[in-house]
């Protein structure tokens, strides 16, 4: 008899499908993982410690930093909690331009995720072509906003640009090519024989686990329940756009790829109406120079395209908030992955760490 | 914050609040809370005065003070309290969270009820005495709020986790504030089954920050403890797996604490 | 012909390395427009001298061996994976007349030399004492053995029709019609195990980039790493040269098109194997270790049994006995 022992595999923090500087400590015997223990904190850059002798204002462009996939809800995380605590009225042309930023970053973040997660499987091409059409929404944000991908485009009472002109137009064209666009995508994954055999049936977890992991966003919804943060504690104008919540049936990484997927579409759809509606106006609410935060607690979730990315603010009265706390969905829903990968292959932890979709600035805060 | 700020603000809580009755009530609750928690409130003030008067002689002592605890909004009535007569310092600063407020009375805030009834449920359960506070948050969409002590916190996690009429199987944030006289672990929960929210903040002693673990009970609380306890030095007793998280594991102190001080031998 | 002995292998060496170069920027420049993007284009005009530039830098960079790997198997492994992929080369007929060694096992040879390259891939993962190549080199080993099977198999129907081993008889066996067409399923079969053999997508589970980060060759740098890169190529060379020989009529002309000669018709038909083969590579995700295993034993292996059996019984029906 061969003596056999585990072995203990360290997985990043630079590894090509960590996504960033997670590590995993992975005991493994032969390819199966027995015990998986993720290791965060390489990118902590204390963002909450800044905020804390920053003035409301300064934090927002640290905000960009966490999720810099989709930047632009990071901002309205702290400038919602701001506005809550404050009782801001925002313009109605300021909070449109949040929604058509918000929602394309959602389109363009779940770009990047079907792209990426392609490339973990192994096939290249998809990548490519997700990059291409982010590349366009990407390339709209620098028009409006002069940066790629950290925006800093939002202020508390609204935001600092206005569209420049024909800017709308371009969204709009987008828009439409990006709906005929998805069919491509469709034509290029969905039916592919390999990849519904290394997603089918993988990292499934019941309705109950993904509610005790406080799981949100796509990960949530996969299980069945829709819950979906512009809807259920609607904020910014949602409320008076009509959209679907698509939730998953089987719970696998192939129903988060289709959610992801029919995500994508919504928020276009979401963009289109908004689009109808936008009418020329102010961009700024009255806002006092020096903000001044009165006394008092606020926590405000806001639905990122990872989850519900929420921001918890104690203002003590002054220009800097006493505590600021970001709920950050990367980071809860990265807590179930020793759950899921016990008793699984190394590929699986590829497709299933995949699916997760976690982004590691906003896991290390 | 200036005297004239805080005479504003006395006369707005004078006059917004639902009548004398409430006011009385919440002023009682206080007073309570003074006398089980070992004097925090007054240690507070105590500390609020030392740094009213060193600001008056020019001595900056922190450029920055904890938010008041007081000015948390309409507490909810509690009814064993009520025989404790009112007595307050006139001069304690007492700002409304909304200007608005100011021009007409406010409403009792649409979450008051349930949130009464649900106190006087969770007064059912055992060790309720630490049952500090209750109010609405109206400037967070009329969050209901508890304040605990943290030695019942595991009983009242377990509850609002298993019993029938709160289900609060989903943590929405898990954070924890600093307030240099105590610290405090803020859980906020969401009820799917009853489609609630709530907020509850657990107050922790500073000096020994000590609070017993709720890992078991949400799992989603294992990480959110170990972050808090990297960064705010609150331990959890009973946690599985108490390390740091976010820091290396020779760092020293806990950074979000207020009186931090980096430790930085190399630099 | 003395000379042509001793000169041959070398010219076939300078060849060769010639095809990988350019196979190489070819590759990214077939993936390149499958992507839409231009490809390499900054070194020499479109790019031309990409790879040479890459091959100067492998060349010019420090040879790191590490410092707890068994240094002689390490430096060993590179070599005894390359040797072989060159040596098979010696059997296949370009054209009539050019072929290195015609003997009449040319099949059986190719076949079983190629085999070696994989204990050059085991030693190579197993003295770089990592654990990535290790795990590498086991899913190739793994993987090289199993798919060996049904690609010899698949090759038996065609054995069978010809009664030779003779790459040369092969050939000539199909001047009426192509073994694709009778062959169909063994084809398809050779086909998919010979890009398993490659250690290509959607095979390429031995280097898998995104899980073992580079796989066997891990801990490889400069020259050697070279090597097992140019080992890679030559046998996408050979396999395209075997798949065009047994299945495509190697040299012969279509459609009686004598005037071209012999070694373009071989080379027209060789671009279009290596091309689908980078085609492929572009659209296909990577199978997993346990359906990789599972598609070899139990869909590859039955097939090519079936085509064996198909075979034998075409061989029999008078009509259809002129195809085989």
């Amino acid at each position: 008899m061969l003596r056999t022992e585990e072995m203990l595999l360290n997985m990043g923090p630079q590894h090509p499908s960590t996504h960033g500087v997670l590590r995993l400590v992975i005991k493994i015997d032969g390819e199966i993982i027995r015990e998986v223990d993720p290791v965060v904190g390489y990118l902590h850059r204390g963002t909450e410690k800044l905020a804390e002798d920053l003035t409301y204002t300064q934090i927002i462009p640290y905000t960009d930093r966490l999720d810099y996939v989709s930047a632009m809800t990071n901002n309205y995380a702290v400038v919602h909690a701001t506005e809550k605590l404050m009782g801001l009225e925002v313009p109605e042309r300021a909070e449109y331009l949040r929604m058509i930023t918000m929602e394309l970053n959602r389109v363009a973040s779940h770009l990047v995720w079907v792209g990426t997660y392609l490339l973990d499987l192994g096939a290249m091409s998809p990548f490519l072509y997700c990059f291409q059409d982010r590349e366009t929404i990407l390339n709209l944000f620098n028009e409006l906003c002069g940066a790629r991908l950290t925006y800093n485009y939002m202020r508390v009472g609204g935001v600092k640009w206005d569209a420049p002109e024909g800017w709308l137009q371009k969204v709009e064209e987008f828009v439409l090519y990006m709906q005929k666009e998805l069919a491509t995508y469709h034509d290029l994954i969905s039916g592919n024989d390999i990849f519904l055999q290394r997603t089918r049936g993988i990292g499934i977890y019941t309705k109950e686990q993904a509610l005790s992991y406080a799981l949100s966003g796509s990960n949530l919804r996969v299980t069945g329940v829709p819950w979906d943060l512009r809807q259920h504690q609607s904020y910014s104008l949602y409320h008076q756009f009509q959209f679907e919540i698509p939730t998953g049936e089987t719970g696998d990484v192939l129903d988060k790829y289709h959610l992801r997927m029919q995500e994508i579409e919504e928020s276009l759809k979401i963009v289109k109406q908004v689009l109808d509606v936008i009418k020329e106006g102010p961009i700024m609410g009255k806002v006092p120079k020096v903000l001044r935060v009165p006394e008092g607690e606020v926590y405000t979730g806001v639905e990122s395209p990872r989850g519900e990315l929420g921001c918890h603010i104690v203002s003590n009265g002054k220009n800097k908030p006493w505590r600021l706390k970001f709920r950050r969905p990367s980071f809860y829903n990265l807590q179930i992955l020793p759950e899921l990968l016990k008793g699984e292959n190394i590929s699986n932890l590829v497709a299933i760490l995949g699916g997760i979709d976690i982004i590691l600035g906003e896991v290390d805060g | 914050m200036s005297d004239q700020e805080k005479e504003l603000t006395q006369e707005t809580k004078a006059t917004n609040i639902m009548g004398e009755e409430a006011v009385k009530n919440e002023e009682a609750s206080e007073e309570q809370g003074v006398q089980t928690l070992s004097n925090t409130t007054s240690q507070q003030m105590n500390a609020e005065a030392v740094k009213l008067a060193n600001e008056e002689q020019g001595i900056k002592s922190s450029p920055n003070t904890p938010p008041k605890q007081e000015s948390r909004e309409n507490a909810v009535t509690k009814p064993q309290a009520a025989s404790v007569p009112p007595k307050k310092p006139a001069a304690t600063p007492r700002p409304a969270a909304k200007k608005p407020a100011e021009e007409k009375p406010l409403e009792p805030s649409r979450k008051q009820p349930w949130l009464d009834k649900f106190v006087v449920k969770l007064k059912e359960l055992e060790g309720s005495e630490h049952l500090e506070d209750a109010f609405i948050n109206r400037a967070n969409n009329d969050l209901p709020t508890l304040v605990v002590k943290s030695e019942w916190w595991r009983t009242l996690a377990l509850h609002l986790r298993n019993h029938p009429d709160c289900q609060f199987h989903y943590v929405q944030n898990f954070s924890s504030v600093d307030y240099e006289t105590h610290l405090e672990v803020v859980v906020h929960l969401f009820s799917f089954p009853h489609k609630e929210r709530l907020g509850v903040l657990v107050k922790v002693d500073r000096a020994e920050a000590k609070v017993d673990s709720v890992a078991d009970i949400w799992d989603a609380a294992n990480w959110n403890e170990r972050e808090a306890y990297d960064l705010m030095g609150i331990i959890f007793e009973g946690h599985p797996d108490l390390r740091r998280i976010m820091l290396t594991d020779q760092w020293i102190g806990h950074p979000l604490r207020k009186d931090y001080v980096p430790y930085d031998e190399g630099v | 012909m003395d000379l042509f002995f001793y000169l041959g292998p070398i010219i076939l060496m300078l060849l060769l390395l010639g095809f990988v170069t350019y196979a190489i920027l070819f590759e990214r420049k077939v993936i390149g427009w499958i992507q839409n993007r231009p490809g390499p284009n900054q070194v020499g005009p479109w790019g031309l001298f990409q790879t040479i530039a890459d091959v100067a830098k492998l060349l010019l960079k420090e040879d790191i061996v590490p410092g707890k790997a068994d240094r002689a198997l390490f430096k060993l492994a590179p070599i005894i994976a390359f040797v072989p992929a060159f040596a098979i080369l010696a059997v296949i007929p370009f054209t009539e007349s050019w072929q290195f060694g015609d003997f009449a096992v040319g099949l059986l040879y190719y076949i079983a030399i190629s085999s070696i390259t994989i204990i050059g891939i085991l030693t190579g993962a197993w003295a770089s004492n990592n654990k990535y190549s290790l795990l590498g080199g086991m899913r190739s080993a793994a993987q090289m053995i199993s798919y060996e099977i049904p690609l010899v198999l698949s090759v038996v129907g065609i054995v069978m029709t010809t009664g030779s081993l003779d790459l040369n008889d092969i050939v000539l066996a199909q001047k009426k019609v192509w073994f694709i067409v009778p062959q169909f399923l063994a084809f398809l079969i050779f086909l998919i195990a010979s890009l398993a053999e490659l250690n290509r997508t959607p095979f390429d589970l031995p280097e898998a980039e995104s899980e073992l980060v580079a796989g066997y060759h891990v801990e490889y740098t400069g020259f050697r790493f070279a090597f097992f890169m140019l080992a890679e190529y030559v046998y996408v060379f050979a396999m395209a040269s075997l798949t065009t020989c047994l299945f495509l009529g190697g040299w012969l002309p279509l459609f009686g098109l004598t005037m071209i000669p012999g070694i373009l018709w071989f080379l027209l038909k060789f671009s279009l194997v290596v091309f689908s083969l980078f085609w492929i590579r572009a659209t296909m995700p990577r199978l997993r270790v346990d359906q990789l295993m599972q598609f070899a034993w139990k869909v590859l292996l039955p097939l090519s049994l079936l085509n064996i059996f198909l075979t034998a019984i075409f061989k029999e029906i008078p009509v259809l006995s002129s195809f085989y």
